[in-house]
């Protein structure tokens, strides 16, 4: 054994060691009456209806390439598909109907930007050089956000290639958002930035009015990112 | 896999000290306890999809406890910044030089080191975590360490 492994094995038995026992688990949380259960036994009363969207959006997502990447770089964001829900949808469960999008293809960022995310995160980057997020690999459902007077609180991250943050500490990115199974809209920018694990991005703090599908848009210099996101209000 | 309440706690229960372990490495402080508890409500829901072909039940809830971890991060603005680790100064305290040091790994070897040596993952669960192979968590641990070696001051 190195030292350096002999320093990192003590440093580690050290941690655990000041670490607290864990609360023991209560099978209660499993019930079928927990909050989660419970929104599962509505969704399935509600699914007649739930189900035949479901089988039209399935239907019609035939039509057109699941895979087709980023939306709209570099230009407008398209108008909604006829797989995204409409007002008239907004009655029915949002998870059932919302479009979540993946990061599939993933993108690659150019060197030096890591090719991926960290692993723990299980995201991968989507877009294109001139404006890309994260994403998680199965699409993102925001749930348990903070909730203020105006909405629901959440964080957006967004490179481009052609944002320098020494230079442009609090760049001009705006991030429009608009609810596609209900009204609603939002508009926020300039960001600012933020350093962690994943490099240095710009940051954008969104405040979503209500849960639901949005389409959220965001803008940089002339490139343009759309990406679909599930807000849960629990 | 158990499908009563009862049962599942049972099956989770010899894994909890490493879900909680893990959970604590990954998460902001304090946010420990709720990683875990969301972790095992999200194992519950999903316990139809866990398959043991694929892995070990514990590689399955370290993943789904990572996952968590992952969105607790999120949710806290200060575990964005790097000041979470930008107040600590190099000392005489051993502990806090290595934890000094680790902080400063790039991201995934940070991410090895932590499962591997902090929360006591062996290779395969630490791999699970990581999403990629043994092999390359052995790599990846070994390439840690040599950038570990100069800034522990450790000789050649």
């Amino acid at each position: 054994m190195t030292d350096t492994e002999r320093l990192l094995e003590q440093a580690g038995e050290r941690w655990r060691a000041g670490q607290r026992t864990p609360p023991e688990i209560d099978p209660a949380i499993f019930s079928p009456d927990t909050p989660g259960a419970r929104w599962r036994a509505s969704f399935t009363a509600l699914s007649v209806v739930g189900a035949l969207v479901l089988v039209v959006v399935a239907t019609m997502q035939l039509g057109r390439s699941p895979e087709s990447g980023p939306a709209a770089v570099g230009g407008t964001p398209p108008s909604p598909s006829a797989a995204e829900p409409s007002v008239a949808d907004s009655s029915a469960p949002a998870d059932a109907t919302c479009d979540v999008t993946r990061p599939t293809p993933a993108f690659v960022p150019p060197s030096p930007n890591p090719a991926e995310p960290p692993a723990y995160y299980g995201s991968a980057w989507y877009g294109t050089p001139a404006l890309w997020t994260m994403l998680d690999r199965n699409g993102e459902t925001w749930e348990h956000l903070p909730i203020g007077s105006d909405g629901l609180s959440q964080k957006t991250f967004w490179w481009s290639t052609d944002w320098v943050p020494e230079a442009d500490p609090e760049p001009a990115i705006t991030v429009v958002g608009s609810r596609l199974d209900g009204p609603g809209t939002f508009t926020v920018g300039p960001g600012t930035n933020a350093s962690a694990d994943f490099g240095t991005a710009m940051l954008v703090g969104v405040t979503v009015p209500t849960p639901g599908c949005w389409r959220l848009t965001g803008t940089y210099l002339d490139a343009s990112l759309s990406i679909v996101v599930l807000v849960k209000g629990d | 896999m158990p499908d009563t309440p009862e049962g599942f706690a049972d099956w989770i229960r010899p894994h909890l000290p490493a879900m909680a372990r893990l959970a604590a490495r990954l998460a902001p402080d304090g946010d420990r306890d709720d990683v875990v508890q969301e972790a095992l409500t999200r194992a519950w829901q999903k316990r139809r999809q866990f398959d043991v072909t694929r892995g070990t039940p514990a590689a399955w809830l370290l993943a789904i406890t990572a996952d968590r971890a992952r969105q607790a991060r999120r949710r806290r603005s200060d575990a964005w910044l790097p000041a979470e680790v930008a107040g600590r100064v190099r000392s005489h305290d051993e502990r806090l030089d290595v934890e000094y040091a680790v902080a400063r790994l790039p991201p995934r070897q940070r991410l090895a080191v932590d499962c591997f040596y902090f929360v006591g993952l062996s290779v395969a669960d630490t791999a699970a975590v990581m999403r990629c192979s043994e092999g390359t968590v052995k790599s990846t641990l070994s390439d840690a360490r040599q950038r570990l070696r100069p800034m522990l001051e450790v000789p050649e």
